[in-house]
């Protein structure tokens, strides 16, 4: 996938001054930035919710053929968990496929096979407002993740939750994509999050916000002890840096 | 006994203002033809008890049927109006007009367009019931999560689907609590259709038997109907009110918390 | 049209809070509210002749005519002092005796009733029975003992008994319906619209009671004051029923809603139901016991009330005595 120079506005506000990128397939990228400075507004835009002012997105398969992406092929994650209240767990997480058209049978096998590999076969039943935070942004992970997406956009989805939570859940979510093969974009406020889940880091300064030049994070093992290994802290810093750019540390 | 605490004081509360009635019309000897007092309602109504239960079951069947039509009807237009903003600044306006219009006013024309008997008590029931309905669905739809219709919106779900599946769920608790309203007036609506419409006789509805009774100064006799009419309603508002909890208890608040 | 339903209980609950009279200055004309059952027609005609001529004024009376649209608890009102004398049916008199009430009737219009059924002139039977084994609507007053009566003598009718009300045009749009009517009114009505009708007398059929009295509560009015307000009265009848169409114009000019030519035709129509050799001897508004009699113990009868007052109870003979014959 490809972003060159987009830009977005909302009325005569420009959210996002310009962002490029070239992903690959199956990598995994992280947006920081300031609030208010496009994180989500980029995002948004390459999942296809905002139309872009200036630039452009472009999809391309391995080979090179360009294709666009359908609903199937994205799959999304927002902060808040957005689950129908009403529905149980089980119903939620079917919710994409039922919306595609796939029959009752076959795609309730698939939400329970899903929530099963998620280990959270015991809560099918429930509803989501009987779970816990942690417990429903995972049912939400599961949601995303039930058509098999090639892309997958997460906008701040551990924001609401303690520390524990959701480093338990950045880990969980690290395995997901990796067991899947999908290519993840993750918007976060938290350079240690994004840096310990990211195989790049893109930088957003200033607001409207400008791209800086994507930052490698070269981690091999992403465990707990990584995250206080002192390579981890220089590139938290570098990020940090590149945040700032001109201004003192 | 959970149950038992929650009837009990609007119990004592009904008896209290029962036994002041009493005392008042004693005290003061007021005639009966003014205030009877509830001795002489009950055993009035006791007298004649097969007609006063031929007349609670029209009335109750009159109302039941103008609420299930005002429910109809309310969810349909709400939702109408719902999904454009065009209809709802246009025909919002006539909604609420109708509301407005006094029931007494318009029974006779109902009576002109329906002919006499349950059609047309079933009709004007079902004007009274169905502004609630349609101001709380349409409150309730408008209501519904930003967040999740863009969910909808990102599968690319179709407006139906998006009202079947998004909106009328989202927006039943607010549809409920515009039924219960509603089931109250219904009763009303019926009995004041009842007033022009309903056929006298051995089946004659509460609102016959509440003419009927003014016209032969038997105040008891208005008074037994009255208080029946009003079980009637208390009837069906404590129906749907159960039915509402059915439907939302696994999910909404305002069910998960009641008593 | 006519009906005397509705705002019953408000109006009690009003009377409730605040009934009391004043006394008025000796010397000064009495104060006399006569409420009216119905709006200005010239059922009430002889009243508004004694209003028009002064006679009350001449009597020493100062009598306020208050018409009703429709909806007054008339009985009600006189009882509880909302107004000094009001007019009513007879077997309302006896009803609200029953439910506490002391009311007596000084005065009376009818001597024959002047209800009736009114059908289509092409769809209407030989007999009064016949209606009632008929098949169709029956738009009646529900409650009305004249009915009760009428039930019980030929049994409940066959038809379906709708409510009485917008009668023109319910009676217009179905040819076979069966309509309660007054002598004054829906004939009149169909009459000037050129529509055939036949009408049959409820009277003719055994029920025969005084429909239209003035009533006054017992004891509350001094025994002169009554005197001369029934005087007064007598004279305003006889005048009016000599010439009606000296006073329908005025009568016609507080009521809009009749025209002057129905008030001219329903005068006519009224006559010989006031004009009987009863009231030829005793003089307009005078009533006879053996009517009351003959009220209460059908009332008894056909259950709707329980208890037979004395018939001299309901009423009291406050007429002057009818000048001897030249």
């Amino acid at each position: 996938m490809s972003v060159r120079g987009v830009s977005v506005r909302f009325g005569a506000a420009e959210a996002l001054a310009s962002a490029s990128i070239d992903v690959a397939p199956g990598e995994f990228v992280a947006i920081v930035g300031d609030s208010g400075g496009g994180k989500t507004t980029l995002l948004r835009a390459i999942g296809g919710l905002l139309p872009v002012a200036a630039g452009a997105i472009g999809f391309a398969e391995a080979g090179g053929a360009v294709m666009r992406p359908g609903p199937r092929d994205i799959g999304f994650c927002f902060q808040e968990g957005r689950l129908l209240p009403w529905r149980s767990v089980l119903a939620n997480v079917a919710l994409p496929l039922e919306l595609e058209g796939v029959p009752r049978e076959e795609r309730l096998r698939a939400a329970a096979s899903m929530l099963d590999r998620m280990r959270l076969g015991g809560v099918e039943r429930r509803m989501p407002a009987e779970l816990s935070g942690g417990m429903r942004m995972r049912v939400a992970m599961a949601r995303a993740l039930v058509t098999r997406p090639r892309l997958l956009l997460l906008d701040e989805p551990f924001g609401a939750l303690d520390e524990v939570t959701r480093q338990a859940l950045d880990d969980e979510l690290l395995a997901l994509v990796r067991a899947s093969g999908a290519t993840a974009i993750l918007v976060t406020h938290s350079i240690q999050e994004a840096v310990a889940l990211a195989d790049r880091v893109l930088v957003l300064r200033g607001r409207p916000g400008v791209s800086q030049p994507p930052i490698a994070v070269p981690l091999a093992a992403r465990d707990e002890a990584a995250r206080l290994s002192v390579g981890f802290a220089s590139l938290c810093a570098q990020v940090q840096a590149a945040l700032r750019g001109g201004r003192a540390a | 006994m959970r149950a038992l605490r929650s009837v009990l004081p609007p119990l004592v509360v009904v008896v209290a203002l029962l036994v002041m009635w009493h005392a008042v019309v004693v005290l003061w000897k007021v005639p009966r033809y003014l205030l009877p007092s509830p001795l002489v309602v009950f055993e009035a109504a006791w007298q004649d008890r097969a007609r006063m239960l031929a007349a609670t079951m029209q009335t109750t069947i009159a109302s039941v049927g103008g609420f299930a039509l005002a429910t109809a009807i309310g969810v349909l237009v709400g939702s109408l109006l719902g999904a454009s903003r065009a209809l709802q600044r246009g025909f919002y306006p006539l909604a609420l007009l109708l509301q407005m219009v006094p029931l007494v006013a318009i029974a006779p024309l109902l009576v002109l367009w329906f002919g006499y008997g349950l059609r047309s008590t079933i009709a004007s029931a079902c004007i009274v019931a169905v502004f609630p309905v349609l101001a709380s669905t349409l409150d309730g739809l408008r209501g519904t999560d930003p967040g999740l219709q863009e969910i909808f919106r990102i599968h690319r779900a179709g407006r139906l689907t998006r009202w079947w599946k998004l909106e009328l769920p989202s927006s039943l608790p607010s549809i409920v609590t515009g039924c219960r309203v509603a089931a109250g007036l219904s009763v009303i609506g019926a009995v004041v259709g009842e007033f022009v419409s309903g056929y006298a006789g051995d089946q004659a509805p509460l609102g016959i038997v509440i003419v009927s009774g003014m016209r032969e100064t038997r105040t008891d006799l208005v008074f037994a109907a009255v208080a029946l009419s009003a079980c009637a309603g208390f009837l069906l508002f404590a129906i749907v009110s159960a039915l509402g909890w059915l439907l939302l208890r696994r999910w909404h608040a305002s069910a998960v918390t009641e008593d | 049209m006519r009906t005397r339903t509705l705002s019953a209980l408000v109006l009690a609950f009003a009377a409730l809070a605040g009934c009391g009279d004043s006394k008025p200055a000796p010397n000064a004309p009495v104060r006399l509210r006569l409420q009216l059952n119905w709006v200005p027609e010239p059922e009430f005609g002889g009243f508004y002749a004694a209003q028009f001529d002064g006679l009350f004024r001449d009597a020493g009376l100062e009598v306020e005519l208050i018409k009703d649209p429709g909806g007054a608890a008339v009985p009600q009102m006189v009882d509880q002092g909302v107004c000094e004398a009001g007019t009513m049916s007879g077997d309302q008199i006896l009803q609200l005796r029953e439910q506490g009430g002391d009311l007596v009737a000084i005065f009376n219009v009818f001597d024959h009733t002047p209800y009736g059924i009114m059908m289509h002139a092409a769809a209407a039977p030989a007999t009064l029975e016949q209606v009632w084994k008929g098949t169709g609507n029956l738009a009646v007053e529900t409650g009305l003992p004249v009915w009760k009566y009428l039930n019980a003598k030929f049994g409940k009718p066959t038809r379906r008994e709708v409510p009485y009300n917008a009668v023109t045009a319910t009676f217009l749009a179905d040819p076979t319906i069966a309509v309660q009517c007054f002598i004054t009114s829906e004939p009149v009505t169909m009459d000037l619209q050129k529509v055939p009708v036949k009408v049959f007398n409820a009277g003719e059929a055994g029920y025969d009671p005084y429909t239209e009295v003035v009533a006054v509560k017992r004891g509350r009015l001094p025994d002169d004051v009554v005197r001369r307000f029934a005087a007064a009265m007598q004279e305003g009848w006889n005048r009016y029923m000599a010439d009606p169409a000296k006073y329908n114009p005025a009568i016609a000019a507080l009521n809009p809603a009749m025209s002057l030519e129905a008030m001219n035709l329903a005068a006519e129509r009224m006559k010989p139901l006031l004009r009987t050799p009863f009231t030829q001897a005793n003089g307009l508004g005078a009533m006879d016991e053996a009517r009351w009699k003959m009220m209460v113990d059908t009332l008894v009868q056909s259950g709707v009330v329980k208890s037979a007052p004395p018939a001299n109870s309901l009423f009291e003979r406050v007429l002057p005595a009818p000048a001897a014959k030249p």
